[in-house]
């Protein structure tokens, strides 16, 4: 059930605004990325763009070597892409089950009302309550397990522990341990670098929509990445 | 006694402005667009039950119900797939308000051509006159009826809503378009569902009113009128407000018109503009 | 300032007035009287809907109040009648200004709606109300007398100097301070607000100017009829002929209003002499409404005007 994402330079507009400039990787079976970056270096509009919400993109997206429809996010949803949004955006007139209902598509997978409660037994306690309800930790899980209940192969994670505190970010990182360990590749957007490397195969470090770093996740720190982060050379 | 009567006239005229209303405040809440031909979809439920019943006259009126029911809602599949649809495109959110304007006049029009400008009644035989006992209280049983449908209407609608998959699918798309899209709701499948919904509870106001009194091509300002204020008053896209709002107009109409016969809906939309002011002033209008 | 061509333009319009009134056919003039009326109207519209943003649909209330005001005062004091006229739009417009401040707590659709719902109250108060005939309506007796020789003519010169007068004082209005500023407003309300502009008293003088506009308009239409009723000058029918001209025509345009009469009324006239009904008028119009919001949601005028320059520019070029 796992498939490869690659990148071939990738360029997008938001109205006249160039977002991303030429940008290529590629995401093996299984692989999970660290996709970091300051505010406005296009990490956002990657993920959205992945989803189909971004419909002006040039370049080439394939998933296990077809080709990703343009600015269609039911193609996307049933193609096996699913994003946990910057914000969580949570149906706040539905139940907590009632978005994990929601998010379940046509796609087999192990991901169920049970398994997404086995993962989140908070969820599960609160079921019939409404998001706004939940703490800001809480709506994270409800967050990735609406996302989950589509049963993906890949899961964008947008500004995962924005917002959280740190004992709830380890959390969710736990819990996204697992959902790896299932053989989802995640592509984890953080401002907190060392966690999300820690939580990755590979790293890929955007800058003003371009690709400034990629390599290995494995110990790759925030003091590192400094220079393909802020665009400033860090030798005096 | 007389209390008691008018309590209970109320009580079926406001069951029936919150069906009225409820259609307006099902499309509103959900397409986020004051459908202004809301009040012709209302008269056009009237005359095609009006023609049913000339056509079949033994039709019971369940079938002349699902009839105006399905009627309806084609007509508003139609209108959202061919027009709305594509007008909610526009960045101005007035465009899309402005083409059910002119769909209104159209199909004002088109009914003036197609049945005359008369006014009609919906004939229902002995049902208009017959009365049921409960405990010593005799009530109409027409009135009954109407109140009757229209819970019924308002209870199915409610479970629709909250209790299906289609209700899930339109309250998530009420909430976040977008996010719903990605959840693979198919958007302009839910809007034209949502619109036939809304047409379809129009027609069912649309016969519950035939049947009480007599209705004519121009009675759709009227109707309009009425959803609108039982949506402003109820609260965009809610059910129970809908009938909160209906019956307190309801019990308005009925109340004004004992002391004054002839003044039409000049207290209702008196009521509703006072109230109005006095959110105005205290600031509780967003 | 206003530029010596608009000037020229304004004295122009006063002597093709006053030859009109004065050599026009009386049948014609009624014609002419209305299609002057509807662009009036439709032009206060515009200025309030594709200026302000405002979008009214309850606008038939003050061609009604100004109408009934009109009636009113001509009937009961010894002022002359076009002196009541030059009268009326200061009252009404005065009037809406509490009515104005009520109703800007509401908000694009509920704007629209709830002007709407102030129409009909007003429509049936004034059916109630036996001082001005109730359902039956008033007849205009200026003074007490039935109004003597051909109102038509002095109506026609009054409105078709006004049209010219108003579409030359709306050019200078948009290049004053104020008029920038309901230009930015036009675009971006948000934009217009933080560069300074006050939007809501902006809102406030412009709800006021088209109410008295409309209200003068209705007041000179109903001298031509000389009867009104409540049914008849509270009609949402005066509403759907704004709408229909400006958004046939052109929103947020001085020209599009124009167009848009020419082409209702250029419908209707043709429609009539081939035998089709108001109803089925009334259908196409709507049809054609529907049809040039959904290609064109701006009007006609704004999508049709480059091509005809570019046509314009190229044909002379090729003379040349």
């Amino acid at each position: 059930m796992t498939i490869s994402l690659r990148i071939d330079s990738l360029s997008a507009w938001h109205d006249q605004f160039q977002a991303l400039r030429d940008v290529s990787l590629a995401l093996e079976p299984g692989q999970s990325l660290a996709l970091v970056g300051a505010n406005g270096a296009g990490k956002s509009t990657l993920l959205r763009l992945l989803c189909g919400l971004v419909p002006n993109w040039q370049g080439e997206i394939t998933l296990d070597g077809k080709p990703l429809a343009r600015g269609n996010p039911r193609a996307a949803s049933s193609a096996g892409l699913a994003l946990v949004p910057e914000g969580r955006l949570l149906f706040d007139s539905l139940t907590v089950e009632e978005n994990l209902l929601v998010g379940q598509s046509a796609r087999k997978g192990p991901w169920d009302l049970a398994t997404v409660y086995t993962l989140f037994p908070v969820l599960a306690e609160r079921r019939l309550q409404r998001p706004s309800t939940l703490s800001g930790g809480q709506q994270q899980m409800l967050a990735i397990g609406r996302a989950l209940s589509a049963n993906p192969d890949i899961l964008l994670c947008d500004e995962i522990s924005l917002g959280l505190s740190p004992l709830v970010v380890g959390e969710v990182y736990a819990a996204l341990a697992q959902v790896r360990a299932q053989g989802v590749s995640l592509v984890i957007v953080d401002q907190d670098v060392s966690r999300a490397c820690a939580a990755a195969d590979q790293v890929v470090c955007l800058l003003e929509g371009r690709v400034s770093h990629q390599s290995a996740a494995q110990g790759v720190t925030a003091a590192a990445l400094k220079a393909a982060y802020f665009g400033v050379a860090t030798e005096q | 006694m007389m209390m008691i009567e008018l309590l209970f006239q109320g009580l079926t005229l406001g069951g029936l402005y919150g069906m009225i209303g409820v259609g307006l405040a099902l499309s509103f809440g959900i397409l986020r667009v004051v459908n202004l031909a809301q009040g012709e979809l209302i008269t056009i439920g009237a005359f095609l039950a009006v023609g049913m019943i000339s056509l079949f006259p033994a039709l019971p009126l369940a079938l002349v119900l699902a009839g105006a029911f399905l009627g309806c809602a084609a007509l508003g599949v139609a209108m959202q797939a061919l027009a709305v649809e594509r007008a909610m495109a526009f960045r101005d959110p007035m465009v899309a308000m402005l083409v059910t304007f002119g769909l209104a006049v159209i199909l004002r029009n088109a009914l003036v051509e197609s049945v005359g400008a008369n006014l009609r009644g919906l004939d229902i035989g002995g049902l208009g006159q017959a009365r049921v006992t409960f405990g010593g209280l005799s009530l109409g049983l027409l009135p009954l009826l109407t109140l009757g449908i229209a819970l019924l209407s308002f209870g199915g609608l409610a479970l629709l809503i909250f209790r299906t998959r289609f209700g899930r699918q339109v309250r998530a798309l009420s909430d976040r378009p977008e996010i719903a899209e990605l959840m693979g709701i198919r958007i302009r499948r839910v809007h034209a569902q949502v619109a036939a919904l809304s047409a379809g509870l129009a027609a069912l106001a649309g016969v519950l009113l035939a049947m009480r009194a007599s209705v004519s091509p121009f009675s759709g300002v009227a109707h309009l009128l009425i959803a609108f204020e039982v949506v402003v008053l109820g609260g965009i896209g809610s059910i129970r407000g809908a009938l909160g709002a209906g019956l307190l107009l309801g019990m308005t109409q009925v109340v004004s018109a004992r002391f004054d016969g002839n003044a039409g809906l000049l207290y209702v939309h008196l009521v509703f503009f006072v109230i109005l002011v006095l959110r105005a002033i205290s600031g509780r209008l967003s | 300032m206003i530029r010596i061509s608009e000037l020229l333009v304004l004295a122009a319009g006063l002597m093709a007035a006053i030859l009109g009134a004065l050599f026009i056919d009386s049948g014609l003039l009624f014609l002419l009287c209305e299609v002057l009326v509807i662009f009036l109207l439709a032009q206060m519209w515009n200025l309030l809907a594709g200026f302000s943003g405002q979008m009214s649909l309850g606008h038939q209330a003050f061609v009604g109040l100004g109408a009934y005001t009109l009636f009113y005062i001509a009937n009961h004091t010894a002022i002359p009648l076009w002196l009541v006229l030059a009268l009326v739009p200061c009252l009404i417009g005065l009037l809406a200004i509490p009515l104005g401040l009520v109703m800007f707590h509401l908000k694009q659709a509920y704007f629209a709606v709830g002007m709407w719902v102030v129409a009909e109250i007003l429509m049936q108060l004034t059916a109630k109300a036996q001082w001005l005939g109730g359902t039956s309506g008033m007849t205009l007796r200026p003074g007490g007398t039935m109004l003597s020789g051909e109102p038509e003519r002095p109506a026609f010169a009054i409105a078709a100097f006004g049209a010219v007068a108003l579409v030359v004082a709306l050019r200078v209005f948009l290049r004053t301070r104020l008029g920038l500023a309901t230009l930015a407003l036009r675009e971006n309300e948000a934009a217009a607000a933080s560069a300074g502009v006050d939007v809501k008293r902006l809102h406030l003088i412009l709800f006021c100017l088209t109410a008295a506009g409309t209200s003068a308009a209705g007041g000179l239409y109903y001298i031509t009829s000389l009867y009104i009723t409540p049914q008849d000058a509270f009609q949402i029918n005066w509403m759907i002929t704004m709408m229909f001209v400006t958004v046939i025509g052109g929103l947020g345009t001085l020209t599009g209003p124009a167009l848009g009469t020419i082409i209702l009324i250029g419908a209707r006239e043709a429609m009539t002499a081939a035998g089709y009904s108001g109803g089925q008028y009334w259908i196409v119009m709507g049809a054609a409404a529907v049809i040039v919001l959904l290609l064109a949601p701006r009007g006609l005028w704004p999508a049709l005007a480059p091509r005809i320059r570019a046509a314009f520019t190229t044909s002379t070029k090729s003379k040349a």
